[in-house]
Parts: C-alpha cells; structure tokens; sequence
C-alpha cells in the first residue's frame, strides 16, 4: 500500500519565536481517503496545515508530494501542484458573482481573445454546481448568499481546481444538517475519484460517520493514527485530550420557577407567528436548519433587528424592547452567533470588553470611570470562568476562540441578568473549553436563571436542554419536553 | 531571568508606541537646533505655539471623531463660516458673550446636522460631512459677500493675542481643552462607548450602548471644537479672512494620526494629537528658520505623515510579537 500514500509530513517541526508550535509531527494521507484531523486549539493543526500549503515556513521536517521532497513558497505553487484548501473563514470577494468568485484569476479557459467570455463562465459554473446538486444561481452576488451556502460556494472553487489533495478547516462549523448532507456527499464523491481529502474537524460524530482514517494532535505534537472503523468518540476523546472525558455534558438540577419570558405572536423578516414562554431555571433548546429563522427570532426579542409585530412579556409585564439598550436594561443578555461581528470589540483589551455592558456599575462623579473598581469585578469574573488570558489589559483578539467567548460570556454574566439568549455559543471552540461553557450554562440554570440555546448541534441540545422547540422556515413547527426529544425526532421535524 | 527581560521590552516598545510622534519631535528639533541658532529663541517657541493652537483645538475634536470610527471632512469650511459669521456680529456691535456662546451653538448645530444626515439615511460621513463642507463654504461666502471683516473689537483679539499672566490665553486655552479632551475620552464611561463604537459598531449596541445617540454626542463635541478654533484663528489674524479653514482638515488628518490615533478608529491618543500639532508646525518653521523653498516644505509635511504611520504598523506588529512571546514563556 506503500504507493498509495500521496502527501507525507514526516518530523514536521515549527516554532514561533522560541515556542515550539509543532514537534516532529507526521501525517500520511492516502489516495481516495477521507484523512481526518482532530485536536484541541492550538494543537498545530492549522500551522501544519499553513505550512503544507506553503504559507508558512518549516523549521525542520519534510513534505513529500507523491515521493517527492516539496517546499512550496506560496499557496499558488501548493494549488499549481493539485493541493487546494477551503479556509475556515470564507474567503470569497462579496461584491462579486458566484461563478466570477469560482474562477477568479483563473480564467484562462473562457478567453474570448482579450475578453472573458461571462457566458461560458457561468455555464461551467452552472454545470460544476449541477454535478455537486447545489442549488445556488451561479449569478448571484456572494453578498446574497447565506454563510452556508457561501461555504458550499467555497467547496465548488476547490473542487473546480482538480486537485489531487483537497484540505478543509472546519467546514461544517456553519453548515446545518441539510447542507452538511450536500457537503460529505460530494466529500465521498471526491473520495471515489480516487481524491485525498484532509478533513479538519471539531464535532467527533460528524468525523467517525464520514472519515477514513484520523490522525490527532494535541500540543503540537502528534498523538497517533486510528481507523475510524476500529475507534470510538470516547477513544478519541481521551486521545484529544489526554484523559478520559466520562460525561461531556453536565447533570443538570435545576428547579423550574415562574415564567421570565413569554413570546407572543411575534413575527419578523424571517419568522411568523413565533409563541413561547421560557421559566426560571429552564433551558430552552431551539433546534433547526440554518436559515430556519432561530436567530432571526433572538435578534428580534433581543432588539437588533425590527420585529414587524407580536409582544414580548417579561415577568409578565408586556415590555417595548427597541433596541439591544432597552433589553440590557430590562435585565436580558445575548451571546450573539458571530463573534467577530456582533461580539468582541476588536481593538479593545479583555478588561474593556468584560466591563463594557456594565459600565455604569463603575462610573464614579463626572462619568469617570473607576478602573480600580472595574479590573477587580473583571477580575472575579475571568477567575470563576477560568478565562485564560496574560493579564486582563490584553487585547481581547490575542485570546483563542474558547476564551474568548468565555469572555463575552462574562461580560454578559457581570449584568446578572435574569435571560440569557445563547446562539450558537460553543460554533469553532475546542472541546475542553466546550465541556467548560455547558458546565457553566449548567450552574447559571441551577441558580435559577432563564437560559435560551440556539444551537445546530443537536447533541448539544439533547444534552443540554430541558425542553426543546424546533423551527423550520420561520415557523415553531415542535415543542417537547428533554426526555421525550431523540436525534430522529427532532431531524424529521426541522426537514419537515 | 529572560522572563524579565520580555518584559521589559514590552514596556519599552509601548513607550516607544505611545511617544513616536514626542520622540520624532526631539530628534527634529534636536537637529534643527544643530543648523540654527534662531530656533530655541523664547520668542520663536512662543510663536509656534501659538500658531498651533487653533489647529490643535481643531484636531483634537477630529481625534474624538476618529477614534469614534467616523470621519468629519467639514472641519475646515465650517471653522471659515462660523469665524466670519462671529466677526460679522461682534464689528455689528453684538457683545462679546452672545458671540462666543454663538460660536460654540453653532459649531454644535453644525455637528449635530452632520450627525443627523448620516445617521438618519444610513449613508457614509466621508461623503457627507465632505459635501456639507462645501455647503459651509458657501454659506461663508454668501455672507460676508466674499470679502474679509476687519475691525474686529479687542475682547476677539484677546483670543489671539491676550495674556493671562505670563501666558498667553490661546495657548492657555488649548491645554485646558487639551486635558478636558484626554478627560473625555480617556477616562469616562462616554469616552469608553465611544471608543467601543470605533471599535466595533455593531457589537457596542449588542452590549447595550445608545451608539446612535454617542455617534450625535460626538460630531456635537466636535463642532463645539471647531466653533472655539475659529474664534482662535480669528482672533489671532485679526480679521476673518474668507479662505480661513480652508484644508484644515487634512492637517487635522496629518497631526491626529501622527499622534497615534488610527483611521481606522477604536484607538485614541489624545496627548499625541497635541504633539502631532507641534511637530507639523516645527517643520514649517524651522524649514523656514533654514530659508527652504515653502514647496519643500510641503514634501517634508508629506514624508514625516507617512513615516509616522509607517513606525506605527511595524512598531505594533513588533509589539504584537514581543506580548506574544511573553505570554508563551510564561505558559
């Protein structure tokens, strides 16, 4: 089988300033493989990754590319030489079409003399798109596009290079099941055509159901290789981690008090008609697809987006919520589903951002603030949430994702509100740090507040929730209680 | 051992990072000071800063606005207009207090219709406070007919040319907005908002912040400086000249990101905004001390704004590497 084997990393070292971020690590990937890769953040899957592609350069080791000793000096020469990646972050140009985006600087082939014939352009988009059964017009804008379908947009550019090597960083992160489907279709496509395929990954169900083969990582080193038909997640997981993870979800007490919120009849760009109420000490799971109107429905309660019409109670008292202030002040708080975007405040430090929704807690005569009172209440705060960061005057961007969004998680935590709407709150975060955010949305149930889970993982749902609803095109379509909700159930009700 | 060290130079980098407009002024001044001996005259020293001090009032509302993530391209033409129009009431005989209280009103107002275009209609404040600039223009030469107002009464003067004690009042004045603004903006919770707006629009009002009403708060602010430069500048040529603020806002650019806040907003400097005014006023006269061509002089300007901003981005991302391999010896 020893011919087989297409791409070899062998004693792969790299490190950043003095800090070793790979040590000797290897990865054999095969022809016609799915090769997954797994490991916590920061276990040097995206620096080898980086370094494979010719982003970044090796300290010692070797890539041998069918045999051969490689060094590409930039991703173009790894593309030149039919290895292709779909990054993580989607890296399209918005203001352009899908097919203008699928061959940009690649347009040798529809030269019309000087000219790019569009016409031949978007007929091989439409048939490329066709081939995989997506069903995305290849003349739209990316800008229309949802996050999905911009990934699968993402999918069809790498496909389209035909590359022999295919590296995908966490593509599923923002995919909902229905695209996902679409996604490890094409995957065993690929896979049949004899196309090696390195899967980058957090979720282990998504892993073992469609990989060949996995490797892990874990602190830069490389831990081993398994078939996926000879292991299991809790194998996998105690490899991840380097102990044995019994329980990754909390067992939850909670006793379920009077209703905090009631939604009623509340409809938007997106949902209609959406009724619900949420107690003290319960968490609501809401299940869907994306695009099923879940986050539209929180961004509309919450007071981001205008809500056409309905009423949002709170305590019972019918309240005017107009924007994101009014709900903050009536005692509700919202993990938004991007970060980046809605979330952190990029050029401030991770105290600013901390202390930012309770800033009037602190304000002293003349609106200064008393940054002595402030650095101990953020303090506290990053303590009880094991925020792991140098100190708290860095920026908050130096941080990884988990911690980082154990920081918005604290920043909201320090309002002490009595609602808390989570969407997506654990999307591109490792595993250790996940098993320390469900803990935490455990405890907060337990002493009585209000948790609402958007999620698209539907373990986490089950895991976490005490009633669950389920919405499909902007309808609540379902509602049952935790012990009543199974994978198959909820699946048959948001497709349908 | 080494621990320290990293430490160290962090604090060192940053120092360096907050002080590179005050260190390239040393070294400018040191050099300049080496060719003539007219520089370090009390006189000479007095008279730049003086003439920095309606340009520096001026910058240091821009400094708000950038940091605020938003841009105010009117400056320039609304500090013209609302001199002519104080000149036009105070020689009309209106006194001295109406005028001032007028000054800062308008000033005010003009910021607030600003704000109130941009923010209402969704639109970009480039392209609106620059069309509102030419709008100023007009209305400043509408009203005094094109031709400059002299004859100004002494309490205007006294704007440019007073002394309380052994200080003169425009330089007075500047320090107390000066420190007023480091206030403002450094310290309070509006300051913070406003910083968190620069930052990140969207995620300060998911936190909860009014970013409309702190976006209004600080093109107010803003006017309220220009309308307190202009009595400056007029005071201090004795006559409102028609073309007065005319590009202004370019030096405002050029002395703000200089001191160290970014275009990009989210980040303040509000000291190095004064120390971004003086270094741009130094080259003009020691250029001058030296007899340069004053064409040259504009290339100077030119290539110390693009240094500044040059030693910014690699100062900050040699910063990053130092924070960053601090924190890795230490876990």
């Amino acid at each position: 089988m020893q011919d087989n084997t297409i791409l070899e990393v062998k004693d792969l070292s790299k490190s950043f300033l003095g800090v070793m971020a790979l040590n000797k690590v290897s990865l054999s990937v095969r022809r016609g493989e799915v090769h997954a890769v797994i490991g916590e953040n920061g276990a040097g899957k995206s620096t080898m990754m980086n370094i494979i592609m010719g982003d970044l350069k090796r300290d010692h080791g070797e890539i041998l590319l069918k045999g051969q000793p490689t060094d590409f000096k930039s991703p173009a020469d790894a593309i030149a030489s039919g290895i292709s990646m779909i990054h993580q972050e989607i890296s399209l140009v918005p203001t352009l079409s899908v097919a203008e985006n699928i061959w940009l600087h690649r347009e040798e082939q529809f030269m019309n003399g000087p000219f790019i014939s569009g016409k031949k352009r978007l007929e091989a988009t439409r048939e490329l798109l066709d081939r995989m059964g997506i069903n995305i017009n290849a003349g739209s804008l990316v800008s229309e596009l949802t996050v999905a379908q911009a990934q699968l947009v993402e999918l069809a550019r790498a496909i389209s290079t035909n590359a022999e090597i295919i590296i995908m960083d966490e593509p599923t992160s923002s995919l909902s099941d229905k695209e996902i489907a679409i996604l490890f279709r094409v995957m065993r496509d690929l896979r049949e055509k004899g196309v090696a395929i390195i899967f980058i990954t957090h979720k282990i169900e998504e892993l073992l159901s469609i990989s060949d083969r996995v490797s892990v990582y874990r602190d830069g080193c490389y831990i081993g290789t398994q078939s996926c038909a000879e292991t299991n997640k809790d194998d996998l997981i105690s490899m991840i981690i380097g102990r044995t993870l019994t329980e990754q979800y909390p067992e939850i007490h909670a006793k379920e008090g009077k209703t905090v919120l009631e939604v009623k009849n509340l409809s938007g760009s997106g949902y209609h008609d959406i009724s619900f109420r949420v107690h003290e000490g319960e968490i609501i799971g809401f299940s869907g697809l994306v695009g099923a109107g879940r986050s539209e429905v929180m961004r509309g309660i919450f007071g981001i987006d205008k809500r056409a019409s309905g009423e949002i109670l709170l305590d019972g008292q019918k309240v005017e919520i107009h924007s994101p202030g009014d709900a903050v002040g009536l005692g509700m708080a919202m993990v938004t589903e991007d970060r980046r975007d809605m979330g952190i405040i990029r050029t401030g430090s991770v105290r600013e951002n901390m202390s930012i929704s309770m800033l009037q807690e602190f304000t002293g005569s003349f609106g200064i603030v008393n940054v002595r009172k402030e650095a101990e209440a953020v303090n506290g705060m990053m303590k009880e949430l094991s925020v792991k960061a140098a100190n708290m005057n860095m920026l908050i961007t130096s941080l990884s994702g988990g911690n980082q969004q154990k920081a918005i998680l604290g920043r909201w935590l320090m309002t002490k509100p009595k609602l808390l709407i989570l969407d997506e709150p654990t999307r591109g975060i490792d595993v250790g740090a996940k098993a320390e955010i469900y803990r935490l949305i455990g405890k907060l149930a337990e002493e009585g507040m209000a948790i609402i889970l958007v999620s698209s993982e539907m373990p986490e749902i089950l895991g976490m929730s005490s009633r669950v609803f389920v919405m499909r095109d902007g309808d609540l379509v379902f509602e049952c209680s935790a012990t009543e909700a199974t994978q198959e159930l909820l699946g048959k009700h948001a497709l349908g | 051992m080494t621990k320290k060290k990293g430490l160290d130079s962090e604090k060192l980098m940053q120092f360096f990072m907050d002080n590179k407009a005050a260190i390239i002024l040393i070294i400018f001044v040191a050099v300049v000071s080496c060719l003539t001996s007219d520089f370090f005259t009390g006189r000479n020293i007095s008279n730049i800063f003086r003439q920095i001090c309606a340009s520096c009032v001026l910058s240091l509302g821009f400094t708000l606005v950038l940091a605020s993530g938003a841009i105010d391209l009117s400056v320039g033409y609304m500090l013209g207009m609302i001199g002519i129009a104080t000149a036009l009431m105070s020689v009309n005989g209106v006194p001295a207090v109406v005028v001032i209280l007028s000054a800062i009103v308008i000033g005010g107002f003009c910021g607030f219709i600003n704000a109130f275009i941009t923010q209402v209609f969704e639109l970009a404040p480039f392209i609106v406070t620059l069309a509102m600039g030419m709008v100023y223009q007009g209305i400043n030469l509408l009203m005094c007919h094109s031709k400059s107002i002299a004859g100004l009464p002494d309490w205007y003067k006294f704007f440019g040319n007073g002394k309380i004690g052994p200080i003169p009042f425009p330089i007075l004045l500047m320090l107390v907005m000066v420190a007023f603004m480091m206030v403002l903006v450094q310290k309070t919770r509006f300051g913070r908002y406003a910083l968190a707006c620069g930052g990140n629009r969207k995620a300060a009002r998911v936190c909860g912040i009014p970013t409309g009403k702190i976006i209004y708060i600080v093109y107010i602010l803003t006017g309220i400086c220009v309308g307190i430069a202009a009595l400056l500048l007029t005071g201090r040529t004795a006559s409102a000249q028609t073309g007065a603020g005319a590009g202004m806002e370019m030096d405002c650019v050029a002395s703000v990101v200089i001191g160290g806040t970014p275009m990009e907003g989210g980040k303040v400097n509000v000291f190095g905004t004064l120390i971004g005014c003086l270094l741009i006023q130094v080259i003009s006269n020691s250029l001058n001390l030296l007899g340069v061509d004053s064409n040259w002089q504009k290339i100077a300007k030119g290539a110390v704004i693009i240094v500044a901003i040059i030693l910014d981005r690699q100062g900050s991302k040699l910063l990053d590497r130092i924070r960053v391999r601090k924190v890795q010896t230490e876990a």
